[in-house]
């Protein structure tokens, strides 16, 4: 049950009519066992099988944080400590569980083979269950900052396990921190109509970036994996430069969808997209795109290693950085591809920590046209270009293919055969048109948050462009392709 | 929530509203359903060939090289129960009446079988049942369906918005005899490696309902076809080598034995398997499993020749 799509729209029509019923506001603890009930049928209609996981790495968590904090209590900050390493150790051990095992494995027997030892790995037989990147996150998340005193471990276990199971975001995030999002959980939320309002704008430009612009850059980019040995330069240059787009609007498609779901339940999710293809640099790319993950990782690995590493000056910085990029890459599956991808944005950072543009956060202004400067423009193109060769690595069933794609990128000639018919030519101003509304809006969270217009303000003209936007939706919807993130 | 749900509400009606006007003004376009619904109504006397099937007929047939009174109802993505709706529809009323054609495709013999063709330049088939189904129940008149009315706006895939500012001739799609010519250049440039069919994973067994429902479309028309002495000619149009390639003998043995079955039970069918016809040069092709223009020619001689070789 994907959220675009006809049976996620009676599912939430119930939700949001019983969730809402004087019954259930009268405390936030049936609230939030509805929630929590409507979370797990969701979850099983993606995976049923592995309920059974989710509960109990749920119950587990909820026994240790309480356990962490009464240990906190008694003022025994070692066991505290250990407590701490053990959730994180066995949130870890979930992923690489699941996710990894068979991975590490098979590598290291290519390793021992390929230096003389035979060796014979019988590989398991894991099913990857769905979300599991962002649910073990989220479980990791809650201890650690209960260590930290940033919040108290919740007394309520069907509050606890609302958050982790929270169905808009728990098969493809925002990944939500404790902190922000636990103290929501503790207040009756009745319906707050600016923020439903928004809420559904947001739904609406999630689909539309989604529906009508990811799924249908999906076959242009898709063909010219399938045959770039034989396709021109241009077409593969033009797939290049198109898959960061597809796969922005595909996962900020799902994000909006799922962060505007919240706020028709009440609830502010971590937003996770900052109008990325605006960035002048790698470092502020990073800060602009997965927010929640990339967020996540800064503090509970870039900067604890950053600490560690501070005697080396810079290089400890560079270090830092490199591991903090190779574990956002492998966080995204197991293949050296996505390895490889966290190296090759690693690289980037180096020249910026070295000349100090590191963590410089220079505001982004127009020029008295409501343009971009002309170098600030620059630099986002150049950021653009790296951040598509980074993403070839990315697409790439493996690392010989990304070399492949792009050795035929550069020697494949101008002349040859196209893959961009006149609807694909529409598709790829539907993708300019998302860059130029992604400029106009930069200080919005969505794009139809357009208050600031004077013309917006009358309900009619908004309507109208809405309806708009929903006959582009069931007029040049893309065939069906499934959440690109959902895999991860 | 009172004024949320009230703004709610009455965006919803607005919406409802403007899905009912351009669902209303999508009755007065003209296309291709429609034209050959009006002209089966307005020529049911006279034809004596009536084509069915999908696009393997509906682009790969003249009328007009095939013998007199010949119409092409085949139209695209057409499901084989539909082709059984429109002759229990009209068979009955033809008096003409001497040959209905029917296109036996290979695609039509996955019984759940099929699994992903690697070399297909588009991997996912695109369903297009609700189309289907909603066309035909708009503008044919077909009532196979419980629901009377199926909405173009929700279920047509086929590029329908374009009708508002296309011309009546390219809307109707075809020519006064039902065929639709493709043109040569239009073809993509990775045509050979278009339309492939799926592969199919041998170790599954034939799902009997859907074997059932495909054998009972066929049957529909031949015990139309039979008390009327019209005979029923099952065709499996030429395919281009590529397509070959990804033919599974054991499919094709099931299609044989299918139209063996049909024959055995009505007399008047009578089968004709092109799919490796030899003569026909890549120029004939618009993809790897639809005709050009110059390959229909070809077809539709053949055609014509087994139609009256069994006249003579």
């Amino acid at each position: 049950m994907v959220v675009n799509s006809y049976s996620f729209l009676l599912f939430f029509t119930v939700v949001f009519i019983v969730y809402y019923l004087p019954v259930l506001r009268r405390t936030p603890r049936f609230q939030n066992a509805w929630l929590l009930l409507v979370s797990y049928v969701f979850y099983g209609f993606a995976d049923w099988q592995m309920i059974p996981l989710l509960l109990g790495s749920t119950l587990v968590f909820w026994f240790v944080g309480r356990w962490l904090r009464r240990e906190m209590d008694q003022g025994h900050r070692v066991a505290a400590s250990r407590i701490t390493t053990l959730g994180v150790v066995l949130g870890i051990g979930l992923l690489l569980w699941f996710k990894y095992l068979n991975f590490f494995a098979e590598s290291l027997s290519l390793l021992l083979n390929s230096i003389g030892l035979s060796v014979s790995w019988t590989t398991l037989n894991i099913v990857l269950p769905i979300g599991v990147s962002f649910f073990t996150f989220k479980l990791i998340s809650y201890v650690i900052e209960i260590h930290r005193e940033h919040i108290m471990p919740s007394s309520d276990f069907l509050e606890f396990a609302a958050y982790i199971a929270f169905f808009p975001t728990i098969l493809s995030g925002p990944i939500d921190r404790p902190d922000k999002f636990l103290p929501q959980m503790k207040t009756v939320h009745t319906l707050d109509y600016l923020l439903a309002a928004d809420g559904c704008r947001q739904i609406l430009w999630g689909m539309f970036t989604k529906m009508c612009i990811a799924d249908n850059l999906a076959i242009i980019t898709a063909s010219a994996w399938e045959s770039y040995e034989s396709l021109p330069s241009t077409m593969l240059l033009a797939a290049a430069l198109l898959y960061p787009v597809q796969l922005y609007a595909d996962f900020d498609g799902y994000s909006n969808m799922a962060i505007g779901v919240g706020k028709l339940l009440g609830y502010r999710v971590n937003r996770n997209f900052d109008h990325p293809f605006l960035a002048r640099n790698m470092a502020e790319y990073w800060r602009r795109w997965h927010i929640s993950l990339t967020g996540w990782i800064t503090d509970y690995v870039f900067m604890p290693l950053n600490i560690a590493f501070r005697n080396l000056d810079n290089w400890g910085v560079v270090m830092a950085a490199m591991i903090n990029l190779v574990l956002i890459g492998l966080w995204h599956g197991a293949n050296w591809t996505y390895g490889a991808f966290g190296f090759y944005h690693g690289l980037l950072f180096i020249p910026l920590i070295l000349s100090g543009a590191f963590a410089k956060k220079k505001k982004l202004k127009a020029n008295d046209l409501g343009l971009p400067h002309l170098k600030d423009f620059g630099w986002m193109l150049f950021t653009f270009c790296l951040v598509a060769v980074g993403h070839v690595i990315f697409r790439a069933a493996d690392i010989s293919e990304a070399f492949a794609f792009m050795e035929s990128l550069c020697t494949n000639g101008l002349s040859g055969a196209s893959i961009i018919d006149a609807y694909g030519m529409l598709y790829i101003l539907f993708a300019l048109a998302l860059i130029i509304i992604e400029w106009i809006q930069r200080q919005q969270e969505h794009a139809l948050q357009l208050q600031r217009f004077p013309l917006f303000s009358r309900r009619p003209v908004r309507f109208a462009l809405y309806l708009l936007i929903i006959l582009l939706i069931i007029t040049f919807t893309g065939r069906s392709q499934a959440f690109i993130y959902f895999q991860f | 929530m009172k004024k949320f749900l009230t703004i709610l509400g009455s965006f919803a009606v607005v919406l409802f509203l403007m899905c009912a006007v351009i669902e209303v003004a999508l009755l007065f376009r003209p296309n291709v359903y429609a034209y050959k619904r009006q002209y089966m109504d307005e020529h049911l006397h006279d034809i004596k060939i009536l084509l069915l099937g999908s696009s393997h007929i509906e682009e790969a047939v003249k009328p007009e090289l095939v013998g007199e009174g010949t119409f092409n109802l085949a139209i695209s993505a057409r499901l084989k129960e539909y082709d059984a709706a429109l002759a229990e529809m009209y068979v009955p009323r033809m008096d003409s009446l001497k040959v209905i054609v029917m296109a036996v495709d290979y695609t039509n013999f996955f019984f759940e079988r099929w699994i992903l063709n690697p070399a297909s330049s588009h991997h996912a088939p695109e369903s297009l049942v609700s189309s289907c189904r909603c066309m035909h129940t708009k503008y044919m008149g077909t009532r196979i369906d419980p629901f009377w009315y199926w909405s173009e706006i929700l279920n047509s895939r086929l590029n329908f918005m374009s009708r508002f500012w296309n011309n009546r001739q390219k809307l109707q799609e075809c020519d006064s005899l039902g065929y639709v010519s493709l043109d040569p250049a239009l073809r993509a440039s990775d045509w050979e490696y278009r339309a492939l069919p799926a592969l199919i994973d041998s170790t599954k067994a034939i799902d009997p309902q859907s074997y059932q429902e495909l054998y009972d479309s066929y049957a529909a028309v031949a015990r139309l076809a039979q008390p009327k002495g019209v005979r029923l000619i099952l065709v499996t149009p030429p395919v281009y080598k590529t397509y070959q390639q990804a033919v599974n003998p054991i499919v094709r043995q099931d299609m044989h034995d299918f139209c063996q079955k049909l024959h055995e039970a009505y007399p008047c069918v009578e089968y004709y398997d092109m799919l490796y016809e030899e003569g026909y040069l890549p120029e004939d092709f618009n993809d790897s499993s639809h005709l050009s223009d110059d390959g229909a020619v070809k077809f539709s001689h053949l055609l014509s020749e087994i139609i009256s070789r069994r006249r003579q």
